[in-house]
């Protein structure tokens, strides 16, 4: 299971903005917690989704370990605005290049950027990204949405902020 | 921006901002789908925001993750695995974990 896994899990902390390091650090806590709690695994399903689940979590405790969790929330229609709502289209180029995505994603807050890397990056079923992240089916959805619309106004060159 | 209070057919601008994503990813209701296709009908902004929301979307989707992590962060798991398995009689569920 560790050989067939643990390359994804580490894509995935690093894609969630883990540096080397802490990829790596929550790599270990990830297999180590999957192999003590290897019983409440439920065979039959795949291990990726428990898996991914277990590395967030790690990475999650690492980061709370250094900082507090940002607090500060934002009217969907505010976000919309800088999202470019209502405004002429001008960013159309940046919503389709690869590298500016990828500055975009890092730059979201982190619940925001685990839904979107787990939703539309890696395309794990709703239910599932719900079940992994501790959260509703309606707030993982309005999560996804806040992040995309987040991504968008720092693609059109708005502010970098904490969400 | 226009009026966020502006309705065209059954809603506001600002009541189809909720449903944007769910309209995106079809996880919508057939009734609610055919509402908002109403107002982008007939809202060239809010059609011209869903546009570039979709082309977002898409390219997240086209975004590979690279499995990651080399040979050496391999090693190193799979030795603190090994450890961890040598320091127990057993380890607490089957011996699937391949360290």
């Amino acid at each position: 299971m560790v050989r067939r896994h643990y390359g994804a899990v580490y894509g995935l902390l690093r894609s969630l903005g883990a540096d080397d390091a802490d990829a790596e650090d929550a790599l270990q806590e990830c297999f180590v917690s999957a192999w003590r709690n290897a019983p409440s695994f439920r065979g039959g399903e795949s291990a990726r989704p428990w898996l991914f689940a277990i590395a967030r979590n790690a990475l999650r405790r690492l980061h709370r370990r250094r900082a507090g969790e940002p607090a500060r929330t934002e009217s969907l229609d505010s976000l919309a605005v800088g999202a470019g709502w209502g405004q002429p289209a001008r960013a159309t180029a940046r919503f389709e290049a690869a590298e500016e995505i990828r500055w975009a994603l890092a730059h979201l807050p982190e619940g925001e950027r685990e839904v979107v890397v787990m939703r539309d990056l890696l395309g794990v079923e709703g239910k599932e990204t719900a079940q992994a992240l501790g959260l509703s089916l309606a707030a993982m959805k309005s999560r996804l949405h806040r992040g995309r619309l987040r991504l968008m106004r720092l693609l059109r060159g708005g502010e970098v902020d904490d969400g | 921006m226009a009026d966020p209070n502006r309705r065209i057919g059954t809603l506001r601008c600002r009541d189809l901002m909720p449903h944007l994503g769910g309209y995106v990813d079809h996880e919508i209701s057939a009734e609610l789908r055919e509402a908002i296709d109403a107002h982008l009908e007939g809202c060239p902004e809010c059609a011209d925001f869903g546009s570039e929301y979709a082309r977002l979307v898409d390219t997240l989707r086209s975004l590979s993750i690279p499995e990651d992590g080399d040979d050496s962060v391999e090693a190193r798991l799979l030795g603190r695995l090994g450890r961890l398995w040598s320091a127990s009689d057993r380890p607490p569920g089957d011996d699937s974990t391949g360290a």
